[in-house]
């Protein structure tokens, strides 16, 4: 059952086979167009909720609450009967061969003018079945359909063009990929493309609806978008978990009563700060992430290389600074080398630092869920710094 | 022969790597062990880093809400700090701009310990259905009053997203040093706040399911 639009409202896509395409009219003006025998009951229309053209004189129903049409013509009455009556298609040799390489009923374009149009008629699938056709203009050509009398009453007809009427021009289409317009083969369709601008949503009912969409294709668009997604979900896991794990630390020395006093990042490495509010004791943390990307994490897992630094203000740093200075440095041994744990000094602040550098697996405290076991790494991060001060005190001393 | 290698860094750190009797390369060497510590500025005291307290205490908060840091960069005069809405059903992720407060001494002293934050929710447009991308495209953006907060919410899209906008001030001294009611305090606001946001987007016309 159709879903009819108002009488007057001027929805109804009409195509006929003298004259082309007609545009958008009311119902109520092509019943006077079908009475002045402009429009022939078999020429096609189309209203948005159709999946197809479709004959006239199948759909009487178009014309059932509209008042009869004042001055019908002599051969009205005839009209009616078409209209009424459904007969079968009409004969394949009934049909003129030129017919065959009228532009205007071609595969809808792919590319659409400016406003979208309604779905082409079906006449040009029959057309790819026919090798004398030329198909030069075509770039794609879809599976003939079966038992669709159109197509062949529509092959063999005089040649059917779509001519802008004078209530309502309409922009030729392309009809080949060279000859659409510039937008229109662009990978994103610009809004202008799609006619999506202001003053289109005022008249938004003149657009037709999109035809809907197949939906085996439209479930395979689901699935390639899913699919996307989850590829997408993946790798932004494997870029950020770093960053985590940077939130992570921070939220779990916070909980252990330091304050967070410096936070900075050169790109590859982030550097942490905090203090304790009572001792002024500093932690100092550098982490960077070892396995950025998603090929390397699933190989070898999210490591991260940390760097962990406890220090205090001690007095007497003249002379503990000297101390540190005398002791060997040959150059042989590399300072930083893993698990090695190094003394150190700033000048400035007075505070001495002992500082280690681990390797640290990410996955155990961040899951792939990105629920975090701040507990864990809580007991982690103070065992360090249990440690660190524990050997910062023995060399002070 | 005695190698005096400069340090790397115009920073104040001195360090014993400054002389290596029998170094081949000691530059690279040096400048790793005081990489960490010539990171960061000098400081007179605590109350410079209050800016990065805040910082602090936010991250800290929103993991109480289950929402993981997933970037921190700078963002013009603030620092962007983003969050992933783990577990929320509407939202995608959380971003908070802290606002360095600006000018010179005397505005930081009426300021005070004020800090604002620049809060968007986003949730983001997972449907496949060409019918609700198209309406989310065509959809405009729109302001309402916040019920829970005394605000404004500004909710627009942008490509597939629907982000809403707020801004709330903290007073940092009513959350840091104050223990677990400080946070506690902390966490009510940003949950306020964000479902407020959450709910802005549930207003929008474009709205349509997310992931």
């Amino acid at each position: 059952m159709l879903d009819l639009p108002d009488p007057d409202n001027p929805v109804v896509h009409v195509h006929t086979r003298a004259h082309g395409g007609l545009g958008t009219l009311s119902r109520r003006a092509l019943d006077a167009r079908v009475h002045a025998g402009e429009v022939a009951p078999d020429d096609l229309f189309w209203i948005s909720g159709l999946t197809e053209w479709c004959e006239i004189r199948h759909h009487p129903e178009l014309f059932d609450d509209l008042a009869p049409v004042s001055q019908a013509p002599s051969g009205s009455s005839e009209v009616m009967d078409a209209l009424t009556d459904r007969p079968g298609p009409r004969p394949v040799e009934t049909l003129e061969p030129e017919l065959l390489d009228s532009p205007g009923h071609t595969v809808a374009s792919v590319g659409h003018p400016s406003s979208p149009t309604p779905p082409a008629p079906s006449a040009a699938f029959s057309l790819a079945e026919d090798e004398s056709v030329s198909f030069a203009h075509r770039t794609w050509v879809p599976e003939p359909i079966e038992e669709e009398p159109i197509e062949e009453e529509l092959t063999e007809e005089e040649p059917i063009e779509d001519e802008p009427t004078e209530e309502e021009p309409i922009e030729e289409e392309p009809h080949s990929w060279h000859e659409l317009p510039p937008d229109a083969d662009a990978l994103v369709p610009t809004d202008t493309a799609l006619g999506f601008d202001d003053e289109s949503e005022a008249d938004e009912n003149e657009f037709p609806a999109p035809s809907p969409l197949d939906p085996v294709l439209e479930a395979v668009f689901t699935e390639l978008l899913e699919a996307t997604w989850d590829y997408q979900e993946a790798h932004e896991f494997a870029g950020c978990v770093d960053e985590v794990f940077l939130g992570a630390i921070m939220t779990s020395v916070l909980d252990a009563g330091r304050l967070l006093i410096d936070l900075s990042s050169d790109g590859t490495h982030h550097f942490l700060r905090f203090e304790h509010p009572e001792d002024n004791s500093r932690v100092l943390l550098r982490l960077t992430h070892l396995t950025g990307n998603l090929t390397t994490s699933r190989v070898q897992g999210h490591m991260a290389s940390v760097v962990v630094g406890y220090g205090e203000r001690v007095s007497g740093f003249g002379d503990i600074w000297a101390r540190l200075s005398s002791e060997p440095r040959s150059g042989l041994v590399p300072r930083e080398q893993p698990g090695a744990l190094v003394a150190d000094g700033d000048v400035a602040s007075q505070y001495v630092y002992v500082q280690v550098r681990l390797y640290l697996r990410i996955d155990d405290y961040v899951a792939a869920d990105w629920s975090i076991d701040h507990d864990r790494l809580r007991d982690h991060l103070s065992a360090c710094v249990r440690s660190l001060r524990a050997h910062l005190y023995g060399r002070l001393r | 022969m005695r190698v005096c290698v400069p340090c790397a860094r115009t920073s104040t750190v001195a360090s014993a790597d400054f002389q290596f009797p029998l170094a081949k390369s000691p530059t690279a060497q040096a400048v790793v062990v005081r990489d960490l510590i010539s990171q960061f500025r000098q400081k007179a005291d605590i109350h410079e880093s209050r800016y990065e307290i805040g910082i602090g205490e936010v991250v800290r908060a929103m993991a109480r809400l289950g929402y993981p840091t997933v970037s921190f960069r700078l963002q013009g005069e603030g620092q962007l700090v983003q969050f992933r809405a783990v577990g929320h059903p509407t939202l995608y992720g959380v971003h908070v701009v802290f606002e360095r407060p600006s000018g010179g001494a005397v505005t930081r002293a009426m300021v005070g310990s004020r800090v604002v934050l620049r809060i968007t929710a986003e949730a983001r447009c997972r449907s496949a259905d060409s019918a609700v991308l198209v309406r989310l495209a065509r959809s405009s953006a729109h302001r309402e009053s916040a019920e829970s907060f005394e605000g404004e919410i500004r909710v627009e899209r942008e490509v597939s997203s629907l982000l809403a906008h707020t801004c709330r001030e903290i007073d940092l001294d009513d959350h840091v040093g104050k223990g677990a009611n400080g946070t506690r305090t902390l966490v009510g606001l940003l949950r306020t706040t964000i479902e407020a946001l959450a709910a802005a987007i549930g207003h929008h016309k474009g709205l349509s399911p997310v992931r």
